[in-house]
């Protein structure tokens, strides 16, 4: 060959490899939340309207004080040693309450300013209702949810329970990794291979907050029709747990949860409640061994 | 019989690799009817024979006679590297040892009539290509990966549902820079084949002269999309493109549960 | 060898005909050159000239409208930046609409409609321009029907599909990822593809495709010595290239094809793939919505276990253990 030729070749070769190897990569082809296309990969692009959300208003730390909206008999200052408006941890004593107080700051990684008007810890700011909240529905979860895949699919219980630290995992807002469709939308057959592509979407975003493959809960010789392991019918029941928590719980200023929230990247979540001493270092509140979360501790009148 | 008009002066003894690599003569140097035999036929018919009456008594004992339908799957991943009883994937490993030796007596005994016929060696090593995707998928994949159990099954669909699985195990594998290459590949080798197809066939005998027949060939093609790559050079086109193809999907599994174990996330930038 | 690549003899150029002179836009555009180094590929070093040709012309004109669209809408997409553009280019992508009317936006599936009027234009005006060079040449028409196969199946993806399921939104997306993402998405949806017969023999003439060009093109190559490659020839007087040919598969495989007879089998392979291709889209969601369960109705697939057949007859499918009716949820104590 000339030696023309060879230089051709050559370059052919160089240029290829540089594309390739070097300019490839360097494009952004994943498939994560920010696909980069504001079209047509929202729901709203798809036609799909947004679930509804449970709204509690926006969370001012700041707003002065309003003594109106205050249950009766909360005095306006904080009297030592009593305990006023004690609404979901009913029946703890000071220290106790004290204690549970300590695991909230440090799985949610912050300080007691955050829920508390430091001049009168009684007082009730939006954060504290949210708290609230949050803390009949980890007592719900736990009860209503988990427990019950835990009976019906013994091999894959696991001990421990649902804490605070299991989404919020040292943070106010917990980690938002993946995006996922919510339940309504995931009927068969979809609409169309659109509707589908959406479904396919979450999905892989259910392994991935899970650290599986598909082959985990399908097998692929049919997605539709095949119920083929117990974790595909897990699933879907964590599905509905997530979903009922995004629709109750969670505010709708902030993202919804998603498998990944508690999940993390592993099957079974981390940062569970273990035992008494984790969360509630109370005689009287002793948590099952086994478990679920002993529900009168944590459920206000008049809940589950 | 079966023997054309042209073809006894071409049947010549001798010339044999086995001539070549033992030294003494090929003990199979006939034909059998139109079927060429050598050392390395009569090694084919064996392993196929074999092989296939291991099939069709695996099948037998599974009890499923629809051959459509009927599954021998390989060994589960607790057995690993070793051997498997012949109903736990013995049988599956059986009949991969006997189609490959089948496959490779097959290819020599090709090499062996392009001696004799003294022609250039392309097709068995065409063929060979062919041979390494069966050796990449049954047994270099599961050496690498670890156990026998990552074969495919040997069955009609259920090879089917083996691709289907192991699409997903890796999470997308449209995604797979190989499989795309690939898949590009068979497509145009598809549409060239259609291109020359129908340029010999639109026209063959329309001209006393062939070499006007060519260049109304040439012509057309100049017309349609501008150039004409000729009658020798389509010939290499199409065999190149199958080599590339075949290539590209050696790659596309080889580094699938090796390299890459999902295709998504190998396009998440780092 | 005897090959004949021409480098230094002149450029060939058809004489004009009666059908060419009757085209407006008849002009074979430029003048042809040669690369000499194409001799080193051994393929043919001309290069050109191209028939323009008025259906040329204007489906040439509607591929490149058809392009500016797109660009328009990546553009769009990308909100007007064009590094945007470059590194999520794989990601761009142009989605129909759902249900079968006209897109109620651009951005909702207009862009989509237009570049599919757009270049189905372009398409069928290709056909006609290939049609027309055939007679001109004086061809058999058998590349027209091939590319008309591939129209067809292109069609059948892109509009007859659509048409026999009510949504346009069951067509691919334009784009990489989009078309991807379809090929994953349709199967799933539609029960499994590999177990759909016409994909089976869609994929069986596919790769018999690939391999017929590595059995045809290596016994050309391997006797080209000896002139099998000049095929118009040897189907009117075989020499001894291609007696080597016939003989080397009738002593392999006990039958033989012959010059002319190889490429049947290879049109036909070609042809049949995407004919077969078409068929498969075609009878999804017709002849079934479920191919897996197709394929185990009619014992051609294993039963891997239940089949929930309810969840592919309703719509939508109530999840286990969630009530028939009603909502699932009750609203949580203490919400305001």
């Amino acid at each position: 060959m000339k030696r023309r030729q060879r230089v051709l070749g050559a370059l052919v070769i160089v240029v290829t490899i540089a594309v390739g190897g070097v300019v490839q990569p360097l494009l952004d082809r994943s498939r994560a939340a920010d696909r980069g296309t504001p079209v047509d990969m929202t729901l709203a692009g798809a036609g799909m309207q947004p679930l509804a959300r449970a709204t509690y208003g926006p969370v001012d730390q700041k707003a002065p004080l309003d003594f109106s909206t205050q249950p009766a008999g909360v005095p306006h200052t904080y009297a030592g040693g009593q305990l006023y408006n004690v609404q979901a941890l009913k029946g703890l004593t000071y220290p106790q309450l004290l204690v549970q107080m300590g695991y909230f700051t440090q799985a949610l990684g912050v300080q007691c300013e955050y829920c508390h008007n430091t001049n009168n810890y009684a007082y009730d700011t939006p954060t504290k209702k949210i708290a609230r909240t949050m803390i009949l529905m980890v007592g719900k979860i736990n009860t209503v949810w988990i427990d019950k895949v835990h009976r019906d699919y013994p091999r894959f219980a696991v001990k421990g329970a649902v804490g605070c630290a299991t989404c919020h995992r040292g943070a106010p807002l917990h980690d938002v990794e993946w995006n996922i469709v919510p339940v309504q939308y995931l009927d068969w057959p979809a609409k169309s291979t659109r509707q589908a592509g959406y479904v396919v979407n979450s999905m892989y975003s259910v392994a991935k907050s899970l650290g599986v493959n598909c082959l985990f809960c399908h097998n692929t010789a049919d997605f539709v029709t095949l119920q083929y392991y117990p974790t595909n019918r897990i699933a879907h029941r964590m599905w509905q747990m997530v979903d009922a928590i995004n629709h109750q719980y969670t505010p709708s200023n902030i993202e919804a949860i998603t498998c990944f929230t508690c999940h993390h990247g592993a099957k079974w979540p981390s940062q569970l409640v273990q035992s008494a001493t984790d969360e509630a270092p109370i005689e009287g509140i002793a948590l099952h061994p086994e478990v679920h979360v002993n529900p009168g501790a944590y459920l206000d009148a008049g809940g589950h | 019989m079966a023997t054309l008009e042209f073809e006894s002066a071409y049947r010549k003894p001798g010339n044999t690799l086995f001539q070549l690599i033992v030294g003494g003569e090929d003990p199979f140097d006939f034909w059998v009817g139109r079927f060429y035999v050598g050392f390395f036929g009569a090694v084919a018919a064996v392993a196929i024979f074999l092989g296939v009456g291991i099939l069709f008594v695996a099948v037998g004992q599974y009890g499923d006679w629809d051959l459509l339908r009927a599954d021998i799957p390989p060994p589960t991943r607790a057995y690993g590297l070793g051997l498997a009883p012949f109903l736990q994937g013995g049988a599956w490993q059986m009949v991969v040892v006997f189609a490959t030796v089948a496959f490779i007596a097959w290819g020599m005994r090709e090499v062996d009539i392009c001696r004799k016929l003294e022609m250039g060696f392309h097709v068995p090593a065409m063929f060979s290509l062919a041979v390494s995707a069966w050796l990449v998928l049954q047994i270099l994949r599961p050496l690498l990966m670890g156990c026998w159990c990552e074969g495919f099954d040997l069955s009609f669909t259920g090879h089917l549902t083996w691709v289907s699985n192991t699409g997903f195990r890796y999470m997308n594998f449209y995604l797979n820079p190989f499989h795309a290459y690939a898949v590009l590949g068979f497509f145009l080798t598809a549409m060239v084949l259609a291109m020359h197809g129908s340029a010999i066939l639109g026209t063959y005998k329309t001209d006393p002269n062939p070499a006007v027949e060519m260049r109304r060939e040439d012509t057309f093609w100049r017309d349609y999309v501008g150039y004409s790559i000729g009658e020798y050079g389509i010939h290499r086109l199409g065999f190149y493109l199958a080599v590339y193809t075949l290539v590209m999907s050696d790659l596309c599994i080889l580094t699938s549960g090796t390299l890459v174990k999902d295709w998504v996330d190998f396009w998440h930038p780092f | 060898m005897a090959t004949i690549i021409t480098v230094n003899e002149p450029i060939e150029e058809p004489e004009p005909d009666a059908l060419d002179y009757a085209d407006p836009l008849g002009i074979r555009l430029g003048q042809a050159f040669r690369i000499p180094w194409l001799r080193e590929l051994k393929i043919d070093t001309q290069v050109g000239t191209i028939w323009l040709g008025f259906w040329g012309v204007m489906s040439a004109l509607l591929f490149a409208a058809g392009l500016g669209v797109l660009t328009l809408a990546a553009f769009d997409q990308a909100n007007g930046q064009p590094w945007i553009i470059v590194k999520y280019f794989a990601n761009l992508q142009i989605a129909p609409p759902e249900g079968l009317g006209p897109a109620p936006s651009l951005r909702g599936g207009g862009y989509w409609q237009i570049v599919m009027l757009l270049w189905a234009g372009s398409t069928i005006l290709w056909a006609v321009r290939c049609y027309e060079r055939l007679r001109r040449h004086r061809w058999r028409p058998f590349l027209l029907f091939a590319w008309l196969s591939a129209v067809l199946l292109t069609a059948s993806i892109w509009v007859i599909h659509p048409l026999l399921v009510g949504s346009w939104a069951d067509a691919p997306a334009l784009g990489l990822n989009g078309d991807l993402d379809w090929a994953q998405n349709f199967s799933v949806l539609w029960g499994n593809f590999y177990y759909n017969p016409w994909h089976q023999l869609a994929i069986f003439f596919l790769f018999g495709s690939t391999m017929l060009w590595g059995m045809h093109g290596a016994t050309i190559l391997a006797t080209s010595a000896e002139g099998s490659h000049h095929e118009d020839a040897e189907i009117v007087g075989l020499t001894s290239g291609s007696q080597k040919a016939i003989l080397f598969w009738r002593w392999t495989m006990g039958f033989n094809a012959f010059p002319k007879s190889i490429h049947d089998w290879l049109w036909w392979f070609a042809v049949g793939t995407v004919l077969a291709s078409a068929i498969g889209i075609v009878t999804t969601g017709t002849v079934t919505n479920d191919w897996y369960v197709w394929g185990v109705d009619h014992g051609t697939v294993l039963q891997y276990g239940p089949i929930t057949r309810e969840a592919i007859n309703q719509h939508p499918r109530p999840m286990p253990d969630m009530p028939a009716s009603g909502n699932a949820y009750e609203p949580a104590p203490g919400i305001q």
